[in-house]
């Protein structure tokens, strides 16, 4: 199954590609203030905790001619939203999992997010492991309750792509994005699925239906 | 760029409604909400003489009322459109039943308290509403006073300032939080639970029991299932999708990708609540949490008198009449992406409560309220979802 991707062609020969993000990790580890960063490039010392989820969209120009857009669902981190969780993670392309490097117990429960991602989602996902609250840590090293050579250690071995980040200085959040942006298929795949229908005006894209079918990407 | 405590104005105080929230939010600015707030306080004048002369009529007290007429048309009317500020909590707790209540569970609350104190709080419980204390209603002054202007202009939040700021809101809010846990071993905490108890507590002068015993009535009531640690707020989701399928299929025809989904998934995944369509999942914070954060305040106060009134069906009502307002824009979307943005910023502007409490005007959608109207909509609904979901949804 290949990813849900939306390329169009711009003046130039640029690429413009879409892709599904879902964010996933256990409450109050910084899940929102890291999409508030990465998409406002703002910061609340107080944020209201996620009910569901919240959608936003970013768009990052990776070099001149290629541009990624994101989808992103924020979800909320409680253990029992996890029955909805399925809901938030088909079809996404890629999800960051969070952690709070200063709770022990919350990489526990994103290594349980990879693992259901990997069993449970599209097969191709691209997973980011973040370790988030580098802030805290930098101001009190006491304060570090996971040491990064461990995470690092286990995100290699689950083939995962790794940083340390923090929403509150903006370490690490742009880089974040940007390097899952530069691990999608940007060159693969067909158009996104968009619901077949009346569209308005000239459509460019070549169509879904009959030219996904052998990659498999239809979603 | 610095968070907002930081930023130029911050040597002004922060302008907040009536109800000590920011006037301020993402999606609605001071002077948007300073030009709605002019005519709309008016308005509020206009009501408040026309409540007085209905509680007159019927022998009632208008100096902090705590009893309200009985329900009619009329009543049914006067609250759709509006119960005054200052006695809502109260007209809440009295069309809720919740004198009754109290009597009936008279020293529960108490009781429970004391097993709080005994340690009777599972750590998991525990734990999630320690989380969530500091992050609910962050934006409302009893929550999150404002700091001096010393320590606003420093950065951040100094730590022993941030140990000191604890409120006697948010204390009222963890033991009632705590309590309910106990009390309702179905439920136990989940998130959502703090922002209804912090705003029944805002709204009932922080009574502690009340704000417990309307928690009970909602949860257990309005919501049955919604909040379980089973989570059945797809349930609630898969009403509404049918509803806006039945009542407004050009809707639909936008939202559903259940199709694609499945073609996507495989068939073998597709059943339950996989088969909702994407954007429901804008939708569950607004069964969840009764609109808090999706709707401006003063549009959640309205919907919660009406709810309070004449119950859970108000919440359906409510979610299908934003589908309503949102029509046009819905509909003139091309992309999924925009579809999931939009239908989550529609109730998020929709400050004027009274557009809201009008949708829909006596219409061919009027089918779709009297549907609403039965007694237990949700109880049957429930039913007959689970026998047909997989066609339903």
């Amino acid at each position: 199954m290949a990813s849900r991707v939306q390329q169009g062609g711009r003046p130039g020969g640029s690429r413009f590609s879409q892709f599904k993000l879902v964010l996933l990790g256990e409450s109050a580890v910084g899940k929102s203030s890291l999409v508030l960063r990465f998409v406002k490039d703002q910061f609340d010392d107080y944020r209201e905790s996620t009910i569901g989820a919240a959608f936003l969209t970013q768009t990052i120009a990776l070099d001149e001619t290629t541009t990624v857009k994101f989808e992103i669902w924020d979800t909320a981190g409680q253990e029992r939203y996890k029955s909805l969780a399925p809901m938030y993670y088909r079809n996404a392309n890629c999800a960051v999992v969070v952690y709070d490097i200063s709770q022990a117990s919350s990489l526990d429960k994103a290594k349980a997010w990879v693992k259901e991602l990997q069993r449970q989602a599209n097969e191709n996902i691209i997973i980011a492991l973040a370790g988030n609250k580098l802030d805290l840590v930098t101001e009190n090293p006491d304060k570090r309750a996971i040491p990064t050579a461990d995470a690092e250690q286990y995100a290699k071995e689950a083939g995962l792509l790794f940083f340390e980040t923090s929403a509150k200085t903006s370490e690490n959040v742009k880089e974040l994005f940007t390097a899952i942006a530069k691990k999608l298929p940007l060159d693969q795949g067909g158009p996104r699925n968009i619901r077949s229908g009346p569209r308005q005006g000239v459509d460019l894209r070549p169509e879904a239906s009959s030219t996904v079918g052998a990659s498999g990407c239809n979603c | 760029m610095a968070g907002r405590g930081m930023t130029p104005d911050a040597s002004l105080p922060i302008p907040r409604d009536r109800y000590g929230f920011k006037k301020r939010s993402q999606n609605i600015t001071v002077e948007e909400y300073d030009k709605w707030n002019g005519p709309y306080t008016e308005y509020l004048e206009r009501r408040k003489v026309k409540w007085v002369a209905l509680m007159k009529q019927y022998g009632l007290s208008t100096e902090n009322p705590i009893r309200f007429p009985p329900k009619s048309d009329k009543v049914k009317r006067f609250i759709r459109k509006g119960v005054p500020p200052e006695w809502r909590g109260n007209a809440w707790f009295w069309y809720a039943g919740g004198p009754a209540l109290l009597a009936r569970h008279h020293g529960l609350y108490w009781d429970l308290i004391e097993r709080v104190h005994n340690g009777e709080v599972s750590d998991t419980d525990r734990d999630a509403i320690e989380r969530d204390l500091n992050r609910t209603f962050p934006d409302n002054i009893k929550f999150k006073p404002d700091l001096p202007m010393s320590s606003r202009q420093s950065s951040g939040f100094p730590a022993d300032l941030k140990a000191d700021s604890e409120t006697p809101i948010l204390r009222a809010l963890r033991r009632v939080l705590q309590a309910f846990a106990i009390h309702n071993p179905h439920i136990g905490y989940c998130q959502s639970l703090n922002f209804l108890a912090g705003f029944l507590l805002l709204f009932l002068d922080e009574d502690e029991e009340k704000a417990f015993i309307m928690l009970n009535k909602m949860t257990n009531i309005y919501l049955p299932g919604t909040h379980g640690r089973v989570l059945e707020a797809n349930i609630d989701i898969g009403v509404l999708m049918s509803c806006v399928r039945e009542s407004m299929p050009a809707i639909w025809a936008k939202i559903d990708d259940t199709e694609d989904i499945a073609a996507s998934t495989g068939s073998s995944r597709s059943s339950g609540p996989a088969r909702l369509p994407t954007v429901s999942l804008s939708t569950t914070a607004w069964f969840m949490s009764c609109f808090l954060g999706s709707l401006p305040i003063e549009t959640v106060v309205r919907v919660w008198d009406t709810l309070f009134y004449e119950g859970s069906r108000t919440l359906f009502r409510i979610a299908l009449a934003i589908f309503k307002l949102g029509e046009p824009e819905i509909r003139a979307v091309h992309d999924n992406s925009e579809v999931f943005q939009i239908v989550q910023t529609i109730p998020r502007k929709l400050i004027d409560a009274n557009i809201l409490m009008q949708t829909p005007k006596r219409s061919r959608d009027a089918r779709t309220v009297d549907v609403q109207k039965d007694p237990a909509p949700k109880s049957r609904f429930k039913r007959s979802i689970s026998r047909k979901r997989g066609k339903l949804v």
